[in-house]
């Protein structure tokens, strides 16, 4: 009986020990294969330097690359003080816009929530590795699940989401220096508030013509959620802001102008289409843009942040915070690397014609 | 699509073990039965769930007439017989007794219903299987005389798993006509022999006398049991994911573009290709069989080291077994097998090789690789044997020699390997064209990449490698010493399942880029 309940006693020890040593061997593996953007891809970074930041911001920039390449945080703080932060990815949807704002508002409550719309053409994820970049790094929660699930592509699967490992194995062989350096130690930050700083220019060009559609009505999910923004912003008093960056391309056709403008003008809510301003804001697109005009680099973007920082400031009453000791402190160490950056980078592009760390090349 | 390798099928097997961990053992069929028709309808849709359904049915009706041999065919006859029975009521006088010519009437009437269950089952597997072999005959046909001819296609639904549940059927059939089984008096029991989920999309085709009773009342699980199912489905993970689909990426990549490739690389990816159906295959059965172990079910096995086989015959019974033993003992052995004469025993050999063709699907690519050109081996085996024999006598060596058996491994994987290349090839044609660009100079298309340009990464090249030599090893170990535990130890099994679980997450080839959850076999 004794040597029986010993024999149990020991195959669950066994069974238990090596339990834990496998979790343990996944983990460190798991950590080892998730990808650390910090190559010429470094967007994926930056949901989860959000969660880094420990101030509040009185302006929540939201939307898909028009908000994180066109609006500088750093400019609103030098030049007005204006707390602010982007939630913003490449090719962010608007039901992600939605759960990443929910989630934002669990932390903070800002004054002004400024999304951007280019979004509500977008009719569903065109690859997984948008996602990723959006969800990898959000912390779990009911909001990522709810995120994933909206939308998520036919072939990515929840499973792969809880368990990273499933879905990034295969880069064993691929593993370079820079998995091994940040699997277990933070990485440096790449956004300046979710900012991705570009001082590089190449000018704008004729864009290949649009395929013209048939039917030019915003997808039924994103009307859906852009209402639950709205919604999400009314329960919480936050004034929300719709904005269309100037980009020039995807175009931005009247069909779509007429229905967020109508969407706004129902709900009395604000917006702006900064297409139809560009002089005003003193934008040329031969030196503004880094893409040949499909988002702005950084002298676009701080031109942009000036003029529409000014109206926000004045039209929500945003608090100028620069004599927040506080606040200042933070702000102002983070725009001091800012402004060595953009130095950095001109003086790069200056002399190679373009910004290495960005530029794919050849082994 | 639910398959074993899917996430879906992970869930479906961890619930049912869930439930019946809390249920008692006389609920565990239930349960099973339940899996299996989620699993149906998930990896079939409802087309396959309703003809699956039809099928058993008939199965199940026809056989009860079979043993009972009703002269009205109501079946609900037997459970008054049997209650009759149970309870000691007696017989009406001269019930028992009968009459001579009373009996010639049962035995021509047992063989009708027989006849007319088989063929339905038969029709049914033909009608959805077997649409296009005519057009493939005349497509052939064109093709061997040098003129183009297409068939159009006739779209019929694609019923997951008919071809091994009709097999089944039809097996069962034929025992309770022979007297050799019982027929099953109960509906769900006989469901669940037809339709369980460990053999419905991919076999082993089991019989009644085989899995029946161990699917009806399984047996109790020892933590013995469930390290064994566990390794059982590691290996069986370990065979698809780790080296099938690396091999399939060789595969397809020289199959897609073979025109392209010439000589060592043709060889190469026949050699790959028959690796990779191996392991495929069997890595299907070795997770079918693993899980079916964690639920107390055994079924029967399918493989035996099959490459280390000495002849293409020894081959036939260590690979696909099930097939064979279906096919030996309802076609080969009824036809009289190798009793009436050399010549009938060699047209019993082409019949049987036909029809496990045929059984692959309605190509004659399929004909020919796994059937026709495998009988025409064993037929010129068995010829040359005398002369082999006379051979070794006169030159004085032993033909058991290490070497000699080496030798003839060799040759039976070659010889297997050239109907494998008909197998994988689209067409006959694309067939002839890969095995006489062997003949040639070797080459390569320019932009293919990998090692020796096969599509396949130098790391990936090395894990399949070290794989390869895994299971070799493994083999040989399983060739010697049977079916006697390579790992004994209780602590050292436990340790060998998470080591093994980690390989396989981490090289496994399964998830984006990878077509992991499809096995070859699932098509027939």
């Amino acid at each position: 009986m004794r040597e029986q309940s010993e024999r149990r006693l020991r195959r669950y020890g066994v069974l238990a020990g090596m339990l834990a040593v496998f979790l343990c061997a996944m983990a460190v593996i798991q950590q080892l294969l998730i990808p650390k953007y910090m190559g010429t891809v470094i967007e994926g970074n930056f949901t989860e330097e959000y969660y880094r930041d420990s101030t509040k911001h009185e302006l929540l920039i939201i939307g898909n690359c028009e908000s994180y390449e066109n609006l500088s945080p750093m400019k609103l703080w030098e030049e007005y003080g204006i707390t602010s932060y982007i939630r913003g990815n490449s090719n962010q949807l608007i039901p992600q816009s939605y759960y990443l704002l929910r989630e934002a508002l669990r932390k903070e409550r800002p004054k002004v929530v400024l999304l951007n719309i280019q979004a509500m053409m977008v009719d569903g994820q065109s690859s997984e590795e948008y996602n990723r970049m959006v969800f990898d790094g959000m912390k779990w929660s009911g909001d990522k699940l709810e995120g994933i699930l909206s939308s998520r592509t036919k072939e990515e699967s929840l499973t792969e989401y809880l368990f990273p490992i499933l879905r990034y194995h295969s880069r064993w062989s691929e593993l370079s220096e820079e998995d091994f350096r940040y699997a277990f130690q933070e990485k440096p930050l790449t956004s300046y508030n979710g900012y991705y700083l570009r001082a590089d220019i190449r000018p704008y060009t004729e864009f290949p013509t649009e395929r013209r559609r048939i039917d030019y009505t915003f997808p039924e999910q994103n009307l859906r959620y852009l209402e639950r923004i709205w919604q999400l912003c009314r329960e919480n008093r936050i004034a929300l802001v719709l904005m269309k960056a100037p980009s020039l391309y995807p175009v931005w056709v009247p069909p779509y102008e007429e229905q967020i403008a109508e969407f706004a003008r129902e709900r009395n809510i604000d917006y702006i289409n900064t297409l139809l301003y560009t002089d005003e804001i003193g934008l040329d697109m031969n030196v503004d843009t880094y893409d040949e005009g499909l988002h702005l680099n950084v002298y676009g973007a701080e031109k942009l942040s000036v003029w529409l920082g000014k109206d926000l400031k004045e039209r929500y009453g945003l608090t100028d915070f620069r004599e927040d000791e506080a606040l200042a402190q933070v702000y102002n160490k983070r725009l001091e690397e800012y402004i060595w950056e953009k130095a950095e980078q001109k003086a790069e592009f200056e002399e190679l014609g373009y910004i290495s760390k960005y530029t794919f090349q050849e082994e | 699509m639910m398959s074993y390798t899917s996430y879906g099928f992970l869930l479906l097997t961890a619930a049912g073990l869930a439930v019946t961990g809390i249920l008692r053992q006389s609920g565990k069929r239930w349960v099973l039965l339940a899996m299996s028709l989620v699993f149906m309808a998930a990896a079939g849709g409802y087309e396959t769930v309703l003809f699956w359904f039809v099928s058993t049915a008939a199965g199940f009706a026809a056989a009860l007439l079979l043993e009972e041999n009703f002269s009205a065919g109501r079946i609900f006859r037997v459970r008054r017989e049997e209650k009759r029975r149970t309870s000691g009521e007696g017989r009406m006088p001269g019930e028992d007794e009968t009459p001579a010519g009373a009996s010639a009437f049962a035995g021509r009437r047992k063989r009708g219903i027989l006849l007319i269950v088989v063929a339905f089952q038969l029709a049914l597997l033909a009608w959805f299987k077997y649409a296009n072999l005519p057009g493939y005959t005349a497509e052939a046909f064109y093709e061997l005389t040098g003129r183009e001819y297409e068939w159009e296609l006739i779209e019929r639904v694609s019923l997951t798993g008919i071809s091994f549940y009709t097999l089944m059927i039809i097996g069962y059939e034929i025992d309770v006509y022979r007297g050799e089984t019982k027929a099953v008096r109960s509906f769900p029991k006989f469901s669940l022999f037809t339709g369980y989920f460990g053999h419905f999309l991919q076999g082993p085709i089991d019989t009644w006398e085989g899995a029946g009773d161990s699917l009806a009342s399984p047996a109790r699980v020892s933590f013995s049991d469930v390290q064994d199912g566990c390794l059982r489905i590691l290996s069986g993970l370990f065979l698809k994911l780790v080296i099938s689909e690396r091999l399939a990426v060789m595969v397809d990549t020289v199959y897609g573009d073979y025109s392209s490739y010439g000589g060592g690389y043709l060889m190469l990816a026949a050699v790959a290709f028959s690796l990779q159906l191996y392991t495929d295959f069997c890595g299907c059965m070795d997770l079918v069989c693993g899980v079916s172990r964690l639920f107390g079910v055994r079924l029967a096995e399918n493989f035996r080291q099959p490459f280390f086989s000495e002849s293409v015959s020894e081959f036939w019974r260590r690979w696909h077994i099930t097939l064979g033993a279906f096919l030996r003992k309802y076609v080969y052995i009824p036809l009289g097998g190798n009793r009436k004469g050399v010549l009938r025993k060699y047209g019993n050999t082409l019949a049987v090789f036909l029809l496990s063709g045929l059984w692959h699907g309605g190509k004659w690519t399929f004909i020919i690789g796994t059937g026709l050109l495998q009988g025409v081996y064993m037929i010129i085996g068995a010829l040359l044997e005398p002369l082999a024999i006379a051979f070794f006598r006169f030159v004085r060596v032993k033909r058991t020699a290490p070497i000699l058996r080496l030798l003839r491994r060799i040759r039976t994987f070659v010889l297997i390997t050239v109907g494998f290349v008909l197998f994988r090839s689209d067409t006959l044609t694309m067939a002839g064209e890969i095995l006489l660009g062997m003949l040639r100079q070797s080459r390569y298309p320019e932009y293919a990449e990998g090692v020796w340009h096969s599509g396949l990464g130098a790391a990936d090249f090395a894990v399949l490698l070290i794989a390869l030599t895994v299971l070799f090893l493994i083999s040989l170990w399983r060739e010697k010493r049977g079916e006697e535990k390579l790992l004994r130890g209780e602590a050292i099994r436990t340790i060998a399942c998470f080591g093994m679980l980690f390989l396989i997450l981490v090289f496994g080839c399964y998830g984006k880029g990878y077509d992991s959850s499809s096995f070859i076999y699932s098509r027939f």
